[in-house]
């Protein structure tokens, strides 16, 4: 066992230990700390790397990011200021921590002493026993001959892989598990890619030699494929028979239950799909359990045709993942902080800001570490996360990492679809495709087709509903299923783009509502003010006053001249003329000081202005 | 005019009447609606809700899983054709503030939850089921 740092690295069970915790680790993830941890302090190329992992295939550097990025985490890196892996740019990477070696834990303390104790493995994940137990429920049947295929879906940072490693741990010794992962941008270009590295792993030299029998006898050109046939001339034919495989699996599965699991799906071949939909379709008995994790997103690729297909004919079950429960993000705020006991307020904040999306939650507690919101503070004796301020003035900005990641799925947008989703981040989380079109003075019906598209495609946008037009008509609205989304969005447009967009959609309400402005005063208030039209803002508001007055609504009256107020106080070199002109000045600083009898004196000062004017 | 009288009542009194209803009850609906609003007086936050109808009471009922609050109101047959089959909130909106306006479940619906008769003068927003 090599130790570094509060880390060892149980070679013999696969795993991770910090201190007394096991770390769980994909078996590809576990092969590159691995790799790292008995190469330290020099310099591993990116091809060392690949050659060592991937011997015999061609796989692109950047593939190595996304495994570093896994690490980091896991081991709690920072790339900026490493401890463990340091990037050298262009050229690979350096494992800087000293590494011993230790003793080995005492029996009992491994993995079958983890299992035992129910859930304890799956410290990786918070609020997902539900689900969990879905997925052992669907092995079980698996164990005794009924073949099984899952999606586990659910959006970005959600929490699918967790669950998944938390599932396959659960597993033990009795399963095969055998881990593909689908690459963006590979499913163009390799055919099985995902299942490439699966049968990679299931016939890996030693504890694979099985079934690398089975397969060498039975799907003899697969593993040609993989460069497991030193003969090839006893390969006739090279050609890779998906039928061939699903039995040459089945035969495996007969020997030792299989595992496939399948990661990001919706980057995978239209063959890899085919060879799913062929595994779950045939009728021979097998145990045999294919996991495929998938986001909701982009309908027009064929991964959600297939998966609606088998989940309409019921050769396919569905673990959705939703967002955290607060009881849950508390429950990962405990474990990231390694605090039991948190600041108030502090797990509502992140569940609000993070809309129970695990991935946001971690990124917005490292950014209030970052940013020094959350500090470490001497408390009984102890150190103790604790916020430097009170937690409901903290900033809800978006995370840096967030943004990034977000920034990146934009960038694979055409300027036009960027366009439209900024002009909607103007509206809010919800924007109707009317309010797009009037933003950017475009065609109705063109904006709401590419809106459709956008809600087809791209997993952050979806559809909301419609907007009953005054015209009878109706207008597709659409829904950033996530904050961030549209914050990220609304940030990247320029004030003054913002501020025209803004004036647009104001414009637009005042022909849609001609005749009764009144009833949409304060949207176009909103927008005029955005759009720095303080005092056409204001006259929006005064107008809709007069007009409530005259309906006998003078509550409504008085909290449309409080607006006015409002926006005399905030607007730059207001001199409070707005206000002073319809007589409510005294009224609204009553509001101060007495709250509830403010009304009474803006109804009264009402009827002698309204009366007089 | 139809007699629509809301009722706000506890989670544990819906609760109970579900029990009492269980072989009466159809199947929930989910509605994602991606806003907060207002109902009763009460504000609602943005997230799924459930939706359920039971023949017995007549009752539709609107349920957040993770809220305290349940909401229940009878339903009469009003402008849904009866074949229809969608479950729809429809929302006032004014400025960034919702009302629940109205709930409609199949050709059944509890209308002016709000108190207020529509002359679709206002902005409407409207939100289906699925």
């Amino acid at each position: 066992m090599k130790q570094f740092g509060c880390f060892r690295l149980d070679t013999g069970n696969e795993c991770l230990w910090r201190e007394e915790e096991q770390i769980a680790l994909p078996p590809r993830t576990f092969m590159v700390l691995r790799y790292l941890v008995e190469h330290p302090g020099r310099l591993i190329t990116h091809d060392e790397l690949l050659d060592a992992l991937w011997p015999e295939t061609y796989v692109q550097p950047q593939v190595l990011r996304t495994y570093m990025l896994e690490l980091r985490k896991l081991l709690g890196d920072d790339a900026a200021e490493p401890r463990f892996i340091q990037t050298l740019p262009k050229r690979g990477y350096c494992f800087m921590a000293a590494v011993c070696e230790c003793a080995e834990p005492e029996r009992g303390a491994g993995p079958s002493h983890a299992r035992d104790g129910a859930r304890a493995i799956t410290k990786g994940i918070v609020g997902r026993d539900e689900e969990l137990d879905r997925l052992l429920q669907q092995m079980a049947l698996a164990a005794c001959g009924e073949r099984q295929v899952v999606f586990v879906t659910g959006e970005v940072g959600i929490g699918k892989t967790a669950l998944v490693d938390a599932f396959c741990h659960e597993l033990g010794a009795e399963w095969s598990v055998a881990r593909g992962q689908c690459v963006d941008g590979f499913g163009e270009k390799e055919e099985y890619y995902p299942m490439m590295e699966a049968l990679g792993q299931l016939c890996a030299p030693g504890s694979g030699d099985a079934a690398a029998g089975v397969m060498a006898r039975m799907a003899p050109a697969w593993m040609r494929a993989l460069g497991r046939v030193h003969d090839t001339a006893t390969v006739t034919n090279t050609e890779r028979m998906p039928g061939d495989l699903c039995a040459a699996l089945e035969q495996i599965a007969d020997d030792k239950p299989l595992m496939l699991v399948f990661e990001d799906l919706h980057w995978a071949d239209p063959s890899t799909l085919q060879l799913i939909v062929a595994l779950s379709r045939r009728r021979a008995p097998a145990k045999l359990m294919v996991v495929a994790t998938c986001s909701a997103g982009d309908a027009e690729h064929p991964q959600r045709a297939m998966r609606q297909n088998l989940l309409m004919r019921q050769l396919a079950a569905e673990v959705a993942l939703g967002p955290l429960t607060q009881s849950a993000v508390r429950e990962l705020l405990n474990r990231e902080l390694a605090q039991e006991k948190l600041p108030q307020g502090l797990p509502g904040f992140v569940h609000q800001h993070s809309e129970g999306n695990p991935l946001f939650a971690i990124a917005i507690v490292e950014h209030l570490i970052a940013r020094r919101f959350l500090v470490r503070q001497q408390r009984d004796g102890a150190l103790e996360w604790q916020p430097a301020g009170p937690i409901e003035e903290m900033e809800a900005e978006v995370p840096d990492r967030v943004a990034q990641m977000i920034e990146l799925e934009i960038e694979s947008l055409s300027a036009d679809e960027q366009r439209v989703l900024g002009a909607g981040s103007v509206m809010g989380i919800a924007f109707p495709a009317w309010a797009v079109a009037a933003a950017l003075d475009e065609d109705q019906a063109a904006i709401e087709e590419a809106c459709a598209g956008l809600a087809r495609r791209v997993h952050f946008v979806e559809r909301g509903g419609q907007d009953e037009l005054p015209d009878g008509t109706r207008s597709e609205f659409y829904v950033f299923v996530h904050g961030l989304y549209r914050e990220v969005l609304y940030r990247r447009q320029a004030a003054t783009r913002r501020a025209e967009w803004h004036k647009h959609i104001a414009d637009r309400l005042g022909v849609m509502f001609r005749g009764r402005e009144w009833a949409v005063a304060r949207e176009v208030a909103m927008h005029r003010e955005a759009a720095g039209e303080w005092a056409a803002a204001a006259e929006a508001l005064r107008h809709a006053a007069r007009h409530a007055n005259a309906s006998g609504a003078r509550d409504e009256a008085a909290a449309l001249l409080d607006d006015v107020h409002r926006l005399e106080e905030n607007a730059p070199g207001a001199n409070g003329s707005l206000a002073a002109k319809d007589g409510t000045n005294a009224a609204g600083e009553g509001t101060n000081r007495q709250g509830h009898r403010k009304l009474q004196i803006v109804s009264e000062k009402l009827d002698e202005f309204w009366t007089g004017s | 005019m139809r007699s629509i009288l809301p009722k706000f009542v506890l989670a544990s009194a819906i609760a109970a009447m579900a029990a009492l209803t269980t072989s009466n009850a159809l199947a929930d609906m989910k509605v994602n609606v991606p806003f907060s609003f207002t109902v009763n007086g009460k504000v609602c936050p943005a997230g799924y809700y459930s939706i359920g109808h039971d023949d017995l009471t007549g009752m539709v009922t609107l349920r957040n899983e993770s809220w305290q609050r349940n909401f229940a109101w009878p339903m009469s047959s009003g402008d849904p054709a009866p074949t229809d089959g969608r479950v729809i909130l429809r929302f006032d909106k004014e400025g960034d503030n919702y009302t629940l306006q109205s709930v409609q479940y199949r050709s059944l619906i509890a209308a002016q939850l709000d108190g207020k008769k529509h002359n679709n003068e206002a902005p409407t927003r409207v939100v289906m089921g699925r």
